[in-house]
Parts: C-alpha cells; structure tokens; sequence
C-alpha cells in the first residue's frame, strides 16, 4: 500500500508538501469558506491551517481515521477559533465560550469514524432531515437561513438537526460496535 | 427533573453544542447540567459533526486559487528537510537496443550462473518494466488508456519518444530516445502531468535521470496525485531532487493528449 501524504510531510519531503496542498487544498478552502465570508480573511486562515499541519503532521496516526478526516477536523477547529477571535459570528459565541469543557482539539474517538460512513448513513435518513442536513453542511445555510428557505420554524429545524445528530451516533455505533471515547494526544 | 430526563436534556444541548446552534440561554443550561451530572462535551457527537463537514466539503470542493497555491508553496519551504530534498529518487529503467537486449539477456543469464542476486533483480526489473509497458500499449484502444508520442522543443529536436498511461491502473511508461544523459548531482529531468480535473497546477509525475543517450529508456511514471482525465505530459530539466512547481525554464518534450 502507498505511503499516505502526511508521514512524507512529517518529514520534510519537498514533494509532499505540494502534493499535501494539492490533495487537500480544495477540502481545507470549502470548511474554511463556509465559516469565513472575507475572501481574503479566508486566505490567511488557509495559510494559518496549513503551517499548523506542516508542524503536527507528525501526530497523524492512520490507524485511527482518514487524512482527510483528520485535516478537515483541523479547518474545522480553527475555522470556528477564527470566528470566535474575530467575533464576527454571533452565532458561534455560545459554543466557543465553552471551550474549556470542549472536547481538546485532538480529541477523537479511539478510533476515528469513517466519514464516508457517516455519510451513507445519513443518506437512509428521512428526505425531510437529510435535506436540512445537506442546507447545514453543503450549501452552509445558519439554522434561521434555512428557516427561511424552507418555511420550516426555526425551533423545529433545530430539533430535527439534533435529534438526526443523536441518531447518527447511535446508528454510527451500531455499525461499530466497541466504540469507546478517548483522546489523541 | 429526574436524573434521566437531565440526561436526555444534556444529550439534546450537548448535540446543539456540536452543530453550533445553543441559544445563550441553553448554553448556560448546557454549563449547569454539565456541573450537576459531572458529564462533559461528548467526542462523538463532534466527530460526526466533523465527518459530515469533511464529507460534504469533499463532494464539493472548490479549488485554491494559483496565487494562494504559490504561497502555499512558499510557507512549506521552511518545513522541507533540505537532505530529502536533494536525493535523487532514480527510477529511470533504460530499455536497450535488440542488440543490448541480447547483451542483457545473456548478462542475465549468466547472472544465474554466478549467483550475483542484485544483478539478477536489476535485470528482471528492467524486462519486467519493458513487459508492462508492452502490456499497457497494447490496451491503448481503450477509453482509459492515454497513448500519445512527445515533440522535443527548439534545443531538443533530436529527441523522440512516447508515454502511455492507464486511468485505472494508475501506472504509465514513457519510451524515450535521443534525450541527452544527465549528470544527478547537477541537474535531472522530472515529468509533469497536466490534468486540470485534478489539480490547478500540473501533478508530479517522478523524476528520472537518463544514463545514455543511446537506445531507448523506459521510464515509470510516478504520479503524486491520483490522475484522472490527464491532458498533457511534460517533460522538464531541473535541479537535483526535483522541483514541488517547476517554473519552466528548460522544457524539453510536450505530449499532448487527443
């Protein structure tokens, strides 16, 4: 099997580096687009993400999860630290003042979720949950955007958002079970 | 509140925690019932929120403008390991005249004979890599399959040769003849595949070194990326070790692919 992209880049292969930024360049500028408005702020937080994974691409373990799901968590996490220090998103406020009790940025289930996985679930999940789903996660609508767009109340796309979270876990269990909770350090 | 119906109200927030969207009011109920039930933010809820974030932005990635590409590029420079960068990775295969063949095929032979293990593994690798390329020629009738010749520039018109490569396989040769030999500590060729479905700049495909300028060379194609629709081979001269972007100073053939 051939050698994955980030133990080359933990190593300072030349050519990894561009074949990192090749590869998931795209990825890391959708999650970051999604949170960031600002072109040009978008462009810095990529230059951000990218340094921090040119340095900790050494804590990559492919035993427990995809590259691509590791560094889409990593623009995630700074995607919302950037909004939190920017304090442009309102929205954000209330789940980043709660940092401390959050989950450490490396923190992960023992092992990682197969996000293909997670996302064949999803596809069996009533139209009407996968579709506020998809106006969450593709087409980066807030929950009063998607309100809006699809007439549904506010309160009653949250409730379908989070119980289709809870049930994901439980379905994503199911499949795996023996899952346990734990931390990368 | 029973302790359960606590358990179930802190799953609800906790899964609003997770997707973003608590009130100021719920979080401070999230602060309390975490304090009250000594439960904190569960991983999993926030993996899944990850992985469907991933999911979503894979299907439908955006590409890097060039110029952040380039910069990019330029923040990596201080994380390249300069010994990395200059080993030359010497995957080129030479592919021999009839008469070296034979002049091989006998070395190889009598390699048997005197039991030299490297030599023999040397020998088999060359006619193992002259018998894939043969194979994947003659799929080249195939939808998947590129074949196309390469057209030596202005300061490389003695220079001939071909390049075939499988979508499928993910695995391509080219043949190539007249290319002047290389001296690996001053300079060596390096071959780009230009696939704008895959990447905005052209994709790695290996660098190689030439050993002699007589006879045919086969060389593997070592794409870094995964290749799809690829739409040119390039063929350039650059510093020892390759480059991560070539700038193009010294091209030598151009492959275009119908």
């Amino acid at each position: 099997m051939r050698e994955g992209i980030l133990p080359r880049v933990s190593r300072g292969e030349p050519r990894a580096m561009n074949e990192c930024i090749q590869t998931y360049g795209g990825l890391v500028w959708t999650i970051t687009r999604r949170y960031v408005g600002n072109e040009s702020d978008a462009e810095d937080l990529v230059q951000e993400i990218f340094t921090e994974l040119w340095k900790v691409a050494d804590r990559y373990d492919e035993e427990r999860g995809t590259e691509s799901a590791y560094i889409g968590t990593m623009a995630r996490r700074r995607s919302i630290d950037w909004l939190r220090k920017a304090k442009r998103h309102p929205e954000a406020q209330p789940l980043l003042e709660l940092e401390d009790r959050l989950p450490h940025v490396d923190s992960k289930p023992t092992k990682s979720y197969d996000s293909a996985m997670v996302f064949e679930v999803l596809k069996k999940f009533p139209e009407d949950t996968r579709e506020l789903f998809e106006l969450h996660f593709e087409s980066g609508l807030t929950h009063p955007e998607i309100s809006e767009k699809t007439g549904v109340p506010l309160g009653t796309v949250k409730t379908k958002l989070r119980r289709g979270l809870v049930k994901l876990r439980q379905e994503v269990k199911r499949l795996e079970p023996g899952r346990e909770a734990g931390r990368h350090d | 509140m029973t302790n359960e119906s606590d358990k179930d109200r802190f799953e609800w927030l906790d899964a609003g925690r997770a997707l973003g969207d608590l009130s100021p009011q719920e979080e401070r109920e999230w602060k309390e019932l975490s304090a009250k039930l000594e439960a904190t933010a569960d991983p999993e809820l926030d993996w899944i929120v990850s992985s469907l974030e991933t999911e979503f932005a894979l299907r439908n990635s955006r590409s890097l403008s060039p110029a952040l590409v380039d910069r990019l590029n330029d923040d990596a420079k201080e994380f390249v390991h300069e010994e990395e960068a200059t080993t030359p990775p010497g995957k080129f295969v030479p592919m021999l005249s009839f008469a070296a063949a034979g002049w091989l095929a006998a070395a190889c032979f009598a390699v048997l004979f005197i039991a030299n293990l490297g030599l023999n593994q040397k020998c088999d690798e060359e006619l193992t890599a002259d018998a894939a390329r043969s194979a994947l020629v003659e799929r080249a009738g195939d939808t998947e399959v590129t074949f196309t010749t390469f057209s030596g520039t202005a300061d490389f018109a003695s220079f001939s040769g071909d390049v075939v490569w499988s979508d499928s396989d993910q695995s391509g040769f080219m043949r190539l003849n007249g290319l002047a030999a290389n001296d690996p500590t001053k300079a060596q060729y390096q071959l780009w595949i230009v696939d704008p479905s895959r990447a905005t700049e052209p994709v790695d495909g290996g660098v190689f070194d030439i050993a002699t300028s007589e006879g045919d060379s086969i060389v593997p194609i070592d794409a870094k990326l995964r290749i799809q629709s690829p739409q040119a081979f390039v063929i350039t001269r650059e510093k020892p070790g390759g480059v991560v972007i070539s700038k193009q100073e010294v091209v030598v053939a151009i492959a275009q692919a119908s």
